[in-house]
């Protein structure tokens, strides 16, 4: 029997900003802990929220050895590391204060726009360890930024969402990102038709909704993926090279292991390589039962088996910048792109067609936003926008934000279907 | 403070992934000063007068708080209203009693073609509450769910269809056996896999299902009745008086946590009673929901959807069951007078504020009044306050979903059980993407 002990804690206080001051403040501190035990092919787990009692969670998760819970991949073993990622030792009162800093700043500058924002700052620790000589432990501080813009005469509800996280409170990089936004939203709107190059935050979940599925290793593995059978071979752009990430660099700011106890090299794991489809991610039963390669991308609550989840994913930058790339793609054009700035909701057909509908979306040239774009609904075909369709990404992140790429696709505008 | 009993059963692959039992106990906070909420939560139980003091060391002093109009509107009830306790518990029951009644449906999937991989889960929950506050209120109350869900891909010649079967209650003694209704779920799926067209975008009079009709109103108009959303927008509130034409006049749309959906919600997490709001009737915006803090800031009445994903998070403006009224028309009608359009039986998600968007599992053609070979659409979408202006058609039956699997995400609160439904709605002009 192998006995692993998972321990998580959570130190968090967020501050909600409403009409420009601090709404309220919530603070959470939260301890989760499991205790695995594998056997025979079976594991068996129970987990505590608050006190941590090994001793009576042991006795548990023995019990839950006899449910038949299936797991026959081998446990993680000989393999140490501890981790700090923390930048500040700012404590709540010093957190408050910088927001309050913020709230003016934001105030003073921006007073034709009213914001909602939620700002957290997070202290979190990972601990996985187990008796064959696993130990991997992280401690991790970090802010997490929501950020709502509203122009304040708009009849939208919102008009932009930027959402990031830093590792130390940048109030000059908060403010400078609203600025560009702001800036933007007051020129008038256009309306485009056609095809236009389109700009997504990389971590975008309704443009990734498509890109997890198919690269997810059971819908590889059993034949349902676009890619299925692909695997080496040269199916996407060039110039397109994919990471499964969980690397600070890439907006990660988790545990540096997955549940399952698999690091990578750098933090990241190629899935596309220059074009060229690598594997698709994985955890390690799904990686057994379709003979691929491991990847680490475990996911578990604290107390539950770790299987395959949504695989946090990067692209690597160019060596070009936003207005490179558009030169490079086509001889004529603006030398901007549509930044889907507040998408409402979108999805792909079982063939990989993609619809967005975009409520508002700016143009940006790399450094500076303008004119929004209302209401239109953005199509492409999946395989195409990672292909011939492909435009690339910029070399420098979003708004200045680090970490915060963006990925540049041809799409097609639809400002409004003829009636039939 | 909440004391919560889930279980967690999935199998795949022909092995049991997961047979999960938790219990915990947990607490949240909050304090107020007159001026803002101060909100912790804990996983520790002994810990909540740390927790109290440390807030109250945080707040500022205010003599006169009890007399903050906040404070005033907060309800003050002493009630206990548990109703699944004792055998009715789920905690009550065997592991192994919930996987017999999953792996039930087991053969009838394996005896189908097509079907690269299933998966199927159930799940229960029994979410115990406790509130008390300072002002006296102290009331206990209970909600519980139970679930199977069993998801399946199929395919045949390139062509996919990714569908799903759920069933949904709240107790043990109201579980009935649904072979058939699965068993007709996957013949649909099979039909829609061999024979679903493509069709050409555009603009469309569509149908939508209960389940579909009850998204629309969940994200079209609920979303945006959520007071908290324009709270502080002078715009906004302008524009969404009480009083206002805000849909067409056979339109009317409630939300009730007080009935036995999945969105029950006895009393809100401030302690409010629940009740039945309407927001939309015949046509006229004439309510919207509330907490405490925004039915003062609208002088408007609380109404009960005050709610918290869990302990972690505060309570904030959320929908509970919120369906629409039923209409005049039977169904056979409301196709019958359509000559090219669709009707949507399923969906796979929706989302919705200004614009809202449907993307559909399984749809139909209409064509000439009769329902055709089924079609597949990438998205239905619009201004949602167009659209409301576009039903001219709603049928004579209400149901609402009941589905445990579904549930909203609004900010950083996600999986919060709601409930929504309505009867058959037909749009007479929607952007149908394809």
């Amino acid at each position: 029997m192998i006995k692993e002990v998972y321990i998580k804690t959570v130190d968090e206080i967020c501050a909600r900003l409403r009409s420009g001051a601090i709404d309220s403040t919530r603070s959470r501190e939260i301890t989760r802990g499991s205790v695995r035990l594998y056997e025979n092919g079976k594991i068996g787990i129970a987990g505590a929220l608050g006190t941590f009692d090994e001793e009576g969670l042991t006795q548990k998760a023995k019990e839950r050895l006899d449910m038949g819970v299936v797991y026959t991949a081998l446990p993680t073993a000989e393999k140490r590391e501890e981790r700090e990622d923390i930048a500040t030792d700012m404590d709540a009162y010093d957190f408050l204060w910088e927001v309050e800093e913020l709230l003016k700043e934001q105030n003073r500058q921006f007073p034709e726009y009213s914001f909602v924002h939620d700002i957290r700052y997070i202290y979190e620790t990972h601990h996985l360890k187990n008796v064959i000589g696993l130990d991997l432990s992280h401690k991790t501080r970090y802010f997490e930024f929501y950020l709502t813009v509203k122009r304040k005469d708009s009849e939208n509800v919102k008009d932009g969402t930027l959402s990031f996280k830093l590792p130390s409170f940048d109030k000059n990089a908060v403010i400078g990102a609203l600025r560009t936004l702001c800036e933007g939203l007051s020129c008038a709107s256009v309306v485009p038709e056609g095809k236009i190059p389109v700009l997504f935050f990389f971590d975008d979940f309704l443009y990734n909704r498509k890109l997890w599925e198919t690269l997810n290793g059971i819908s590889y593995g059993s034949g349902s993926s676009l890619f299925s059978g692909k695997m080496g071979e040269k199916v996407f752009s060039e110039e397109l090279t994919l990471y499964q990430s969980r690397s600070r660099k890439d907006q990660f700011f988790d545990a540096f292991f997955d549940m399952e106890g698999i690091t990578n090299p750098e933090d990241r794991c190629p899935l596309i390589e220059n074009g060229i489809l690598r594997m698709p991610f994985t955890d390690k039963m799904t990686a057994k039962r379709f003979f691929l390669p491991l990847t680490g991308a475990a996911s578990a609550e604290y107390d539950s088996v770790p299987s395959i989840d949504y695989a946090h994913l990067a692209y690597r930058p160019s060596d070009y910048s936003l207005l490179e790339l558009l030169r490079r793609s086509v001889s004529e054009g603006e030398g901007k792109a549509l930044i889907v700035l507040q998408p409402t909701g979108g999805d792909y057909s079982a063939d990989g067609h993609f619809s967005l509908r975009l409520q508002t979306g700016i143009w940006y040239d790399g450094e500076r936003c303008d004119r929004p774009v209302q209401n239109i609904t953005l199509t492409a075909d999946m395989r195409k926008m990672l292909g011939d369709d492909w435009i690339g990404v910029p070399k420098q992140p979003l708004f200045n934000i680090p970490g915060l790429f963006g990925v540049c696709f041809w799409m097609t505008a639809q400002p409004r279907s003829p009636s039939k | 403070m909440e004391e919560v009993f889930q279980t967690r059963i999935a199998f795949s692959f022909g092995n049991v992934q997961e047979m999960l039992e938790r219990r915990y106990i947990a607490a949240f906070i909050r304090v107020f000063d007159g001026v803002r909420w101060y909100y912790s939560a804990t996983s520790s139980i002994d810990a909540i007068q740390e927790h109290i003091n440390r807030l109250a060391s945080i707040a500022a002093p205010s003599q006169g708080v009890t007399e903050h109009p906040v404070v005033r509107k907060l309800e003050n009830h002493r009630e206990n209203l548990l109703l699944f306790s004792g055998p009715e518990s789920v905690s009550s029951r065997s592991i192994k009693e919930k996987y017999d009644l999953l792996s039930h449906y087991f053969p009838v999937i394996e005896n189908y073609d097509h079907i690269r991989y299933w998966m199927a889960y159930y799940i229960d929950e029994l979410r115990k509450k406790h509130f008390v506050s300072s002002k006296g209120a102290n009331i206990s109350f209970d909600y519980q769910k139970i679930g199977l869900h069993i998801g399946y891909e199929m395919s045949l010649n390139g062509n996919q269809v990714k569908d799903s079967f759920s069933y949904g209650t709240h107790a043990y003694r109201d579980i009935e056996t649904q072979d058939r209704k699965f068993a007709n779920t996957l013949n649909r799926s099979v039909d829609f896999l061999k024979r679903a067209k493509n069709i050409e975008s555009g603009r469309y009079p569509v149908i939508l299902s209960p389940f579909a009709a009850g998204i629309f109103a969940h994200e079209s108009f609920g979303h945006l009745s959520e007071s908290d959303t324009y709270q502080g927008d002078q715009a906004l509130k302008e524009r969404w008086v009480i009083g206002k034409q805000v849909a067409h006049k056979n339109l009317s749309i409630v939300d009730d946590g007080s009935i036995l959906g999945m969105g029950y919600t006895p009393f809100d997490d401030e302690g409010t009673k629940s009740r039945k709001t309407y927001l939309i009737r015949d046509g006229v915006m004439v309510g919207r929901l509330h907490n405490a803090a925004t039915a003062v800031d609208f002088n408007e009445n609380l109404t009960g959807n005050a709610r918290a994903t869990s302990f972690e998070y505060e309570p904030i403006v959320r929908m509970t069951n919120t369906y629409i009224e039923s209409g005049k028309k039977p169904l056979c009608l409301l196709i019958g007078e359509v000559d090219n359009g669709f009707l949507i039986e399923t969906i796979k998600s929706g989302f919705g504020s200004t614009n809202f968007t449907i993307s559909p599992a399984i749809a139909y053609r209409i064509r000439k009044g009769t329902i055709a070979e089924p079609v597949k659409i990438s998205l239905l979408t619009g201004n949602a306050f167009e659209t409301l202006f576009k039903i001219d058609g709603i049928s004579d039956e209400v149901s609402l979903n009941e589905n445990p699997f579904v549930s909203c995400t609004k900010r950083d609160q996600s999986m919060l059980p709601i409930d929504f439904g309505g009867p058959y709605v037909r749009i007479s002009e929607i952007d149908v993407v394809g």
